[in-house]
Parts: C-alpha cells; sequence; structure tokens
C-alpha cells in the first residue's frame, strides 16, 4: 500500500477543518437558542400586544426565548410558584406591596448594578431592605399608570361634569376582574380619601399608621357609597357582575386610569382630576393616585439579567406610560391624551401617591376586595368590614413611602 | 496479462463502499422514524390525556356547583373533581411535552384553579343572594379561562404529537435513497457473484450470497417496521386529535397503548443496523478476499 502525498494529507485536513468549525458554528447557534427565561405578569389587550413586540425584538437580539404567561390571578401564581420553587425567572407584579414583603424574605435578587437607577423618580423605584438588612433596588418600574381621573366624553363644561356625577346614574361601574375582582372599588375608596384628606392622612392610613376605622376613612367609604348608590341591589347586581374592561355609554362618566385611554380616544373623550367631582374635597388638592407594573428578578440568570437590562432601556418600546425619564415622551400632536397624563406623571411638582392597595400586603389587599364587594351589597354593615380590615392591619408589616414628589433618586 | 485481481479489487471497494453508505443511510431513516415513536406513546399522549382529565374534571366540578346553586356542594364531589383536575395537571407538567411553556402554563392554571375554588367556597358560605351570585359569576370566568389555557396547551402539544407522527420530506428522501442503494447493493452483489462464478467456474459464492440476502431481508424487515410504526403512530394521533370527554379517555389511552405496543421493540432495532451492516462488509470481504487472495503475488511476466 502506498503512503498518501502530501498534498492528499493536506485536503484531509483542510477537509476536517472545515467540518470542526461548521459543527462548532453549528452548535453555537443551536446553543444560542437553547436560553430563555420565563416571565410572569398580567397584561392583556393592547398592553400585551405591545410587550410581546417588545419581547420579539429581545429575543431576535439575544437569542434568548422569552416564555410568557399573563393571569389575574398573578399573586397566587406567583406565591404557588415560590413555594413548589418553581418561581418564574422574571416577575411583573402592579405595585410595590408584594415586592416588599418578597425582598424582605430574600426571595427577590437585588437589580443593583444592571441599569441607570438616575433615570427614575425614587417613588418609583425606593431602595428596600433585603432579608440582610441592606438596602437594595429590588424592582424596576416598566410602566406606570395614572389614576384619580374621571373621564367623559369631551367638550363638556365643569357644571355638565357636576351634574353628571351627581347621582348614581351618571356613572360607570363595574367590578369583575377575575381573581382580583373588587379592585375598581378600592381605587375609588382611596382616591376618595386622598382628594378629601390630603396626601399625608392617606399615607398614614396606606402604611398602617392611621386605622381602618378612623372617621376620615370611614366617610371616604361613605361618600363614595352615596356617589355610586351602594345598597341599590338592582344596581349592585349589575355592577358586581359587570366586567371592568366593558364599555362606557358617553353620556356617563368613569373613574378609571390611564389604561381606558383606548376606549375614550375613539369618542373624542378627555379627563378630568377627581378632585373635581369627588364631595369634600381639599380645594388645594392636586394629587394623584398612580399605579406601576414593577419587574422583579426571581432568578438571578444571565438571561433574566438581560432581560431586565433590556426593559430599563429607554429605547425599548414599553406599553405606556414609561417611568425612565430618558425615554422619549408620547408626541403631543399624534396624542394629546397621551401627552397629557405622560406630563403629569413625570411632572416633579405635583404629588404623585402610590395606589395604596398595591402597597399593602397581599392578604390586606385581598380583604380590600372583598370588603368592597360587601359594602355596596351592605353599605350599613360597613363597621364591621372597618374592623375587620383592621384587624388584618394590625399586623407588622414593612413600609415604603406611599407618595413621593418625583425626586431623582441621588 | 489477468485482469480479474484489479477488477475484483475494484468490487471489493465499491462493494465496501456501498455497504457502508447504505447502512448509515438506513441507520438515520430508521431512527428518523422511530425515534419519535417512544415520545409519542410516553410522553405526548399522556400528556395530552392528562390534558383532557384536568378539563373534564374541571368541567364536572362547575356541573356539581351548578347542581347545588342554593345549597352549596354537600356530595363533595367539587373537592373530588379538583383534586382530579390537580393530579392531572401535576401528570402533564412531568410529561413535559412542549417544554417549559408547558410547565409554566400548568403552573398558572394550578394558581387559577386556586382561585376558582376560593370564589366557589366562598360562595357556598354566603348567605346575601348578590354577593353569591357575583361569586359564582366569578367563579366561572375563572373556570373559561382555565379551560381556554387547557384548549391553548392541548393545540400545542397535538402540534408536537403531529410532529412526531408525521413523515417529512427528508425522511422520504432517507428512504427514497435507502431503496435505492439496497438496490444497487444487491445488483452489486449478485453482478460479484455472477463474477466469480464466471471466472472461478464455482457454483456459488456462499459469503456473498448470504450478503445479498442479509441487505435484501434486512432493508424488507425494517422497511415492514417502519411502516407498522408509521401506522401505528397515525392511528394514536387520530385517537389524540379529538378532545376526550372524562368516559372515553381511559379507552382513547387504552387504543394508543395497543397501537404503540411493539414500537419500543422496534426502535430498538436500530441499534442492529450497524452491527449488520458491519456484517454485511465483513461476509462482503470474506466471499471476495480469498479470491483476490489468489492474484495478489502474482508479479506479471
Amino acid at each position: 500500500m502506498t503512503r498518501p502525498t502530501p498534498r492528499t494529507l493536506g485536503i484531509v485536513c483542510l477537509c476536517l477543518l472545515v467540518l470542526t468549525a461548521g459543527v462548532t458554528a453549528g452548535v453555537r447557534w443551536v446553543r444560542g437558542w437553547t436560553g430563555s427565561v420565563t416571565v410572569l405578569a398580567n397584561w392583556s389587550g393592547g398592553e400585551k400586544e405591545q410587550f410581546e413586540r417588545a419581547m420579539e425584538r429581545f429575543e431576535d437580539e439575544y437569542r434568548i426565548d422569552v416564555v410568557y404567561q399573563g393571569s389575574s390571578a398573578l399573586s397566587q401564581v406567583l406565591a404557588a410558584d415560590l413555594a413548589a420553587g418553581t418561581q418564574p425567572d422574571v416577575v411583573v407584579l402592579p405595585g410595590p406591596g408584594e415586592l416588599m414583603a418578597y425582598a424582605a424574605e430574600g426571595r427577590l435578587e437585588p437589580l443593583d448594578g444592571l441599569f441607570e437607577a438616575g433615570a427614575y423618580d425614587r417613588v418609583w423605584m425606593p431602595k428596600v431592605v433585603g432579608e440582610d438588612g441592606r438596602e437594595r433596588t429590588y424592582w424596576l418600574p416598566v410602566k406606570t399608570g395614572l389614576k384619580s381621573m374621571v373621564w367623559h366624553a369631551g367638550g363638556l363644561s365643569a357644571d355638565e361634569i357636576a351634574r353628571t356625577a351627581d347621582g348614581p346614574d351618571g356613572w360607570c361601574l363595574a367590578m369583575e376582574s377575575g381573581a382580583t375582582s373588587g379592585w375598581p372599588g378600592t381605587d375609588w375608596v382611596e382616591d376618595v380619601l386622598l382628594q378629601q384628606a390630603g396626601p399625608g392622612v392617606y399615607e398614614q392610613w396606606a402604611t398602617g399608621d392611621i386605622p381602618w376605622t378612623d372617621a376620615r376613612v370611614r366617610k371616604a367609604w361613605r361618600t363614595w357609597g352615596d356617589m355610586v348608590g351602594a345598597g341599590d341591589r338592582t344596581r349592585v347586581d349589575h355592577l358586581l357582575r359587570d366586567n371592568f374592561a366593558q364599555g362606557c355609554p358617553r353620556q356617563r362618566l368613569e373613574h378609571q386610569g390611564s389604561f381606558r385611554d383606548t376606549r375614550w380616544k375613539p369618542v373624542a373623550g378627555d379627563f378630568v382630576h377627581s378632585a373635581e367631582v369627588i364631595p369634600g374635597a381639599r380645594a388645594d388638592s392636586g394629587h394623584w393616585e398612580v399605579s406601576g407594573d414593577l419587574a422583579a428578578m426571581l432568578n438571578a440568570t444571565d438571561e433574566a439579567r438581560q432581560l431586565i437590562r433590556f426593559l430599563a432601556d429607554p429605547r425599548t418600546g414599553l406599553p405606556d406610560f414609561s417611568a425612565n425619564k430618558k425615554a422619549a415622551a408620547p408626541n403631543g400632536s399624534e396624542d394629546p391624551l397621551k401627552r397629557k397624563i405622560s406630563s403629569i406623571l413625570r411632572g416633579s411638582e405635583r404629588h404623585l401617591c402610590w395606589d395604596a392597595s398595591d402597597t399593602m400586603p397581599p392578604a390586606l389587599r385581598n380583604a380590600f376586595h372583598q370588603a368592597v364587594l360587601r359594602f355596596l351589597v351592605a353599605p350599613d354593615r360597613l363597621d364591621d368590614q372597618l374592623r375587620a380590615l383592621e384587624a388584618l392591619s394590625a399586623e407588622p408589616r414593612p413600609t415604603l413611602p406611599v407618595c413621593g414628589t418625583g425626586r431623582a433618586t441621588p | 496479462m489477468s485482469t480479474t485481481g484489479r477488477d475484483l479489487t475494484r468490487r471489493l471497494r465499491l462493494l465496501l463502499a456501498l455497504g457502508a453508505v447504505t447502512t448509515l443511510a438506513l441507520f438515520a431513516a430508521y431512527r428518523g422514524v422511530h425515534d419519535d415513536t417512544v415520545p409519542l406513546a410516553s410522553s405526548s399522549t399522556p400528556g395530552i390525556l392528562a390534558v383532557d382529565t384536568a378539563k373534564s374534571a374541571l368541567l364536572r366540578a362547575q356541573a356539581a356547583v351548578d347542581g347545588s346553586r342554593s345549597a352549596g356542594d354537600t356530595t363533595g364531589e367539587f373537592h373530588t373533581q379538583l383534586s382530579v383536575a390537580h393530579q392531572s395537571i401535576a401528570v402533564a407538567a412531568s410529561e413535559n411535552v412542549t417544554g417549559p411553556a408547558d410547565r409554566h402554563t400548568l403552573q398558572t392554571v394550578t394558581g387559577l384553579i386556586t382561585v376558582y375554588s376560593a370564589w366557589v367556597e366562598r360562595a357556598g358560605q354566603e348567605t346575601d343572594a348578590s354577593l353569591r351570585g357575583a361569586y359564582l359569576h366569578y367563579a366561572e370566568q375563572g373556570r373559561d379561562d382555565i379551560v381556554d389555557r387547557l384548549d391553548d396547551l392541548r393545540a400545542e402539544q397535538v402540534r408536537v404529537a403531529r410532529e412526531q407522527a408525521s413523515f417529512p420530506w427528508p425522511l422520504w428522501l432517507g428512504w427514497g435513497a435507502v431503496l435505492v442503494l439496497c438496490l444497487v447493493l444487491c445488483a452489486g452483489l449478485v453482478e460479484a457473484q455472477r463474477f466469480t462464478r464466471h471466472r472461478f467456474r464455482s457454483s456459488v459464492d456462499p459469503p456473498l450470497l448470504a450478503a445479498t440476502l442479509l441487505c435484501a431481508g434486512g432493508v424488507a424487515v425494517l422497511g415492514w417496521c417502519t411502516v407498522r410504526a408509521h401506522t401505528a403512530m397515525r392511528d394514536s394521533l387520530a385517537e389524540l386529535r379529538v378532545t376526550r370527554s372524562a368516559d372515553e379517555i381511559p379507552g382513547a389511552g387504552a387504543d394508543v397503548e395497543r397501537y404503540m405496543a411493539d414500537t419500543g421493540l422496534w426502535a430498538s432495532l436500530s441499534e442492529w443496523i450497524l452491527v449488520g451492516g458491519a456484517l454485511l462488509m465483513a461476509l462482503t470481504w470474506l466471499g471476495l478476499w480469498p479470491r483476490i487472495a489468489e492474484y495478489r503475488f502474482r508479479a506479471p511476466r
């Protein structure tokens, strides 16, 4: 048998080299797609579509698969996942109450250093004490919302709005929202208290320093009950079953957050501050209730970190409205409503106060939802409801600043 | 000068190369079909049927609630059906048919069942008719959400099962190549047989005959196994396409089990293809090498 010539050997070596390079490239390509990040959130409709579009860009850019699940039973799903040790990598919760508790238990991974904290106002992203007693950043606001808004069909004078508001028939109200049914009512009660008693009392109540049985809190419940016709069985039977996202006739008013702009925009709708229609609101009331979807990391994987960085990038097109001061504000000529809402959310001089129930522990918040439903049916038993809520509220809990002034994080 | 030695050597090399290529093509084509039989039988089928069971249990739980609207469920049927749903979801999660998304969905469904159950229990304890009606309404909304998610999950699982049971064009191409290669190899072996008979005036070359029979018989048997496996997968998929009610689920599971009973054995034959290929090449070598050896040391005169 003859020996192979150097030329043959060279060709064989070249073939092996190309084969090895091809296999290596193939393996790297395949492995690039094996990374995934699981996300649990509660977005639906247009918000979900916007989020999914952003996630598609993330997947294309970083070759990381995003496994998304949305559910109104976010708290229950997350609690079960944590108990079973199968928590998602990233969770997006509406409000800091639950996240504070999880941070204190050491369930959350700190986000310090993953993005520029100075791009967010302190109210959205305060430092929170973790399990080890150190203050860290545990969540990133990916979307904010304005509340304390009363939507109307537009072009109405203050008198016309006041006349419409003066009677239960002038209001759209619906309580059904899956696991969190009742929250539209808690928003009402909180807002009435904020506008009547001011941010100081509101914050003390939200953090447990003022009891639920306080006269100012009771007054807020009563005011709301009178406005929407609590106790009127026929009316209440409907509003308990109606879904919060259903349409509202244009001749009525709706006390809902900025997420309803898509509903009111087609009828040239507009909004006024709720203090303009709430009986007994303070003359100097200029405080807005706000909400925020906060992303937290439960598993500190590289993919989860990358997703947090992506969500914090001001160029990432997330559902309205971004709390990132470097993100572009909505274009006023294209969408004056969005521009108006955005300017309030970013306005440093106005008081922004968290939706109080979003800052409460889950058990208290859920009981608040239930109490609202009961109050609508039987307003005469309000004191029983308040005493029950106070019993739950008496338990010690971590608190955070509920109202802010839009100061930047140093 | 005789060219017999050179002709034999060329035939041996060609037949060995053809044997190796045929073996590898057959191995790849066979694995392409049979690698999916075990996951279909042991993972996709129980996963899909578990989702059907969970959905059916939820519907039965709701029926128990509907049957006792004012009094609350006193038979325990509601809780029994919820236990069935939870167990089925645990089974579906363990089968992990569609990967992480599957598990994530089932975890969410588990949380939603908890919420659904809480609303039903609240309704059962509520004395006020308005609130009881509202709670039951919330429960029904929750149940609809759960059923929708299970339907979506099932559709995704069936898509995976359909892919497993499919016979895509690469497999047609692979099996087409196997048949052509097998025919060419058999023809080559027969031609080599005739060549040696003609040149050496012998009746038959037993190793070459055995190699021919092994090639033709092996491909025929493995092809038959593949057709049977593919038919079994197609029949199983037909059983799984339709959502089954609680009464039909055990029957559907038994049918699939019956269809797929031999697929594990068939799949295990793939390891023997390489052994068979090596044997075929060894027989080819045994058939031709002694003849070549006769010419090996003959120097040209």
